[in-house]
């Protein structure tokens, strides 16, 4: 019976890759081949679940083959079911379904038919994989997934400049939560010695006896989760990139941001509930950042204008309440209320360009101003500034920019001075001494020794910052990333663990995408002749093949999983120590901006207005 | 004529003065007219003048709507409701004597400004002769249809699909 759960990720999986194969023409086959799938899938799964509630409802785990295997570390997918899967599972499969459904002819004729079913059907791989996971590994593959999926259809409308803008600042913010999964994984290797499964988790004695030894190591970890969850759930302070997510076609917002992908956070903690259950303090702060949401949003749902923002709102205000009943150990209730909300929002979003023709009726022939609302018995000047605010949505966009970005933005134009010949001029020499200092490490003091790894992760930080910052050179902006892997790696050289077939793993996933990169950049340039980082250029208008190429490479160089340098990431986490802090912090810090430099390339260079205005090309602001 | 026509009924013959006529023309000339346009220029350039795909628009305020939450309010039509129509100015054709008809559109200064400007094209098919009159240059000048053979239907459903591009100029027999 478990190896049945395989079997709903392949079956999307298999839909994907069908789907890719179909030519753009074939519409109403398109549709039906993922119709088809999701449906399959749909009735595979509640005979699944009919059968498991016949049996008892007993959890089932499964580990699936090893995709890497060494001694003392081993990277295996693992499935597990139980009733927060099943609802999850339900809950996505007849939403997908129904929504699919609604697209056959919503999409009809619409540019991108095909990438919008692609993307549906990629995206519900990956759902299906984050919610059947039975490790944190897996989950992060499937999670991993829903981002890119988010920004592709977020950036739906590939040639407009706002879209695109908002695709990639969303993006941005779930970096942040990646690195709290990251951080997770990283810490709890060292917690349990292995790669921990959900279903072990459930052993309260176990969990209870390491973390009576580990105290503040499973509130780092429980913290990590807890942001992680924060930031795909849209809880404070990340809220203000729910709304700016609904750019894509409507159903496509109303499935992943009114319904499934924001509920991924909660799904996150109630999975590992058992783990969080044994920390106070933990479930404490869990349930006051859900109130503090819940009351911020219902405030800044109740004043905005626009009705996708209202809804987006409002869903964060309930999932913020989710997060309270998650907090006290109400696990049915959440996932009823999970359930709930997720229907009321996609039939919400989707019934959302009819809202005129709604409320028209309702406004225009029997209006009568609420007397009873709240707001009235507010002193006037409490009133306004809560309104001024929830107007301005508490800044909550501005201070992620002030807080998060603007910081790393300043620090990387401080080294702008620096060409690319110089800094191989840099790089080459600091390796191979790097590597000497590695070869002849005990004719040096440990001390030296152990701050070497950070201070080479420093400058790997840096190069991938100037990266980041780069306004002209789109090539050196990749080769730096590239460099900065290559330091991370050295940085990791210097732990006595140090494998060299973990290294190789890693740069060699890095340098086959990252040349392939390379060279495609190189072909964009020689035919278009400008491709400067400082504006938008959109030249997937024209050469789709090769954007799509420079896009297999973003996913190679950024570790994207499927990818051996996914792999790679994590065994290189698995080398940094419990007491190096401050090197996971740095390392993840690069992993993180190395994404956000990798998207904004293939942005800058493939998304956004068309440079050439042969054809129609819609204002910026527009 | 395939979503791209309208017909008002008119008795030429119960109208000599063109009172009624005019009633019409007061009405229609604008109205027809403003459609018209509203579907040209969203038509000449779709992003710019019309509203783009309506497929991402976010209705604001109850008023308007806009893509995503901090686009522009867009002007114009979406593109699925272009998709069939050319950017092309409205051609009326009146079934009255055009000397009738140049009277009648000229006592209405505002409805003339319409046709005077050329912002409506106007054409008239005499009911006795039928001979076809078309307004130009303040004048209504006699008009002579080229002498070319026509393709003929005789289903028109069949004609309309399979194409979303004008239809060529058939003779309709039944």
């Amino acid at each position: 019976m478990e190896i049945a759960l395989q079997i709903f990720i392949l079956i999307p999986f298999v839909g994907f890759l069908l789907s890719l194969l179909i030519p753009e023409n074939k519409e109403s086959f398109l549709s039906w081949l993922a119709v088809t799938i999701i449906g399959l899938q749909l009735i595979l799964s509640s005979c699944f679940t009919i059968l498991w509630l016949l049996k008892g409802r007993v959890s089932v785990g499964f580990d699936s083959f090893s995709l890497y295997q060494t001694n003392g570390y081993s990277f295996f997918l693992s499935f597990y079911f139980d009733k927060i899967s099943a609802i999850y599972l339900l809950v996505g499969g007849i939403l997908v379904s129904l929504v699919t459904r609604f697209s056959r002819y919503y999409l009809h004729r619409e540019p991108g038919y095909k990438r919008f079913f692609n993307t549906v059907l990629f995206f519900y791989t990956g759902y299906s994989l984050t919610v059947l996971s039975g490790n944190l590994e897996t989950l992060f593959i499937g999670w991993e997934i829903l981002g890119i999926c988010s920004f592709l259809l977020i950036a739906f409308y590939r040639n407009r400049y706002l879209p695109v803008k908002n695709a990639v600042k969303v993006f941005s913010v779930y970096r942040i939560g990646d690195i709290g999964i990251i951080l997770a994984m990283w810490m709890s290797h060292h917690l349990w010695h292995e790669n921990i499964t959900f279903q072990k988790l459930n052993n309260y004695e176990l969990v209870h006896e390491h973390l009576l030894s580990h105290s503040s190591i499973g509130v780092f970890i429980a913290m990590m989760l807890v942001l992680a969850a924060a930031v795909k759930s849209a809880q404070l302070p990340f809220s203000s990139w729910l709304p700016r997510a609904m750019e894509g076609p409507t159903p496509s917002s109303a499935i992943f941001y009114g319904s499934l992908s924001v509920h991924i956070g909660v799904f996150l903690l109630l999975r590992t509930f058992h783990f969080i259950e044994q920390q106070t303090s933990v479930r404490i702060f869990i349930a006051i950042l859900g109130l503090v949401t819940a009351l911020v949003a219902t405030g800044i749902g109740r004043v905005q204008s626009s009705i996708k923002s209202q809804i987006a709102y409002g869903s964060i205000a309930q999932i913020g309440v989710i997060f309270i009943e998650v907090a006290l150990g109400f696990q049915n209730l959440a996932l009823f209320h999970f359930a709930g909300n997720a229907f009321l929002r996609t039939y919400q979003l989707l019934v959302s360009p009819s809202v005129v023709t709604y409320l028209i009726r309702e406004q225009f022939y029997r209006y009568s101003p609420d007397d009873k609302s709240i707001e009235y018995k507010y002193p006037t000047k409490i009133a306004n500034s809560l309104y001024i605010l929830c107007l301005k949505e508490f800044n909550l966009d501005n201070m992620m920019y002030g807080f998060l970005w603007n910081p790393m933005k300043i620090m990387g134009k401080k080294i702008r001075f620096l060409s690319l010949n110089q800094l191989i001029m840099i790089f080459v020499p600091l390796y191979f001494g790097g590597i000497l200092l590695w070869i002849y490490q005990a004719n040096f003091s440990a001390f030296f020794i152990h701050l070497l790894p950070i201070v080479f992760s420093l400058i790997g930080l840096l190069m991938v910052l100037k990266a980041f910052t780069e306004r002209y050179r789109a090539r050196m902006s990749w080769v730096l990333i590239l460099l900065n892997h290559a330091l991370v790696a050295l940085s990791i050289f210097f732990n006595e663990h140090f494998s060299l077939s973990h290294v190789l793993l890693y740069l060699s996933g890095i340098l086959i995408m990252g040349l392939f990169g390379y060279f495609t950049l190189r072909r964009i340039k020689r035919i278009e002749g400008n491709i400067d980082l400082d504006r938008f250029h959109g030249h997937v208008y024209e050469h789709p093949k090769i954007a799509f190429a420079f896009f297999l490479a973003c996913l190679g160089v950024s570790g994207f999983p499927i990818t051996p340098s996914f792999i790679g990431e994590d065994l290189i986490f698995s080398h940094i120590h419990e007491d190096q802090l401050l090197l996971a912090f740095l390392t993840a810090l690069s992993l993180i901006i190395d994404g956000l430099a990798i998207i904004r390339i293939f942005a800058r260079v493939f998304f956004g207005p068309h440079t050439k205005t042969y054809h129609e090309v819609a204002y910026r602001s527009s | 004529m395939d979503r791209r026509s309208f017909l008002n009924s008119y008795d030429a013959s119960i109208d000599p003065d063109g009172k009624r006529l005019l009633g019409i023309l007061n009405a229609a000339v604008p109205v027809c007219g403003g459609i018209n346009l509203e579907y040209y220029f969203s038509r000449v350039d779709n992003q710019k003048l019309g509203a783009g795909t309506k497929l991402p628009h976010n209705v604001m305020g109850l008023f308007g709507v806009a893509n995503g939450i901090d686009g522009d309010l867009r002007p114009g039509l979406p593109n699925q409701m272009i998709e069939v129509h050319d950017p092309i100015r409205l051609l009326m054709v009146i079934e009255q004597n055009a000397a009738i008809v140049l009277d009648v559109i000229q006592r209405n200064k505002a409805t003339y400004e319409w046709i005077k400007n050329a912002w409506v094209m106007l054409a008239t098919i005499d009911p006795l002769t039928s001979e076809i009159s078309v307004f130009e240059d303040g004048q209504m000048v006699s008009y002579n249809p080229p002498n070319a053979i026509m393709d003929s239907v005789n289903n028109l459903d069949q004609a309309f699909e399979g194409s979303m591009d004008n239809l060529r100029i058939f003779k309709y027999k039944i």
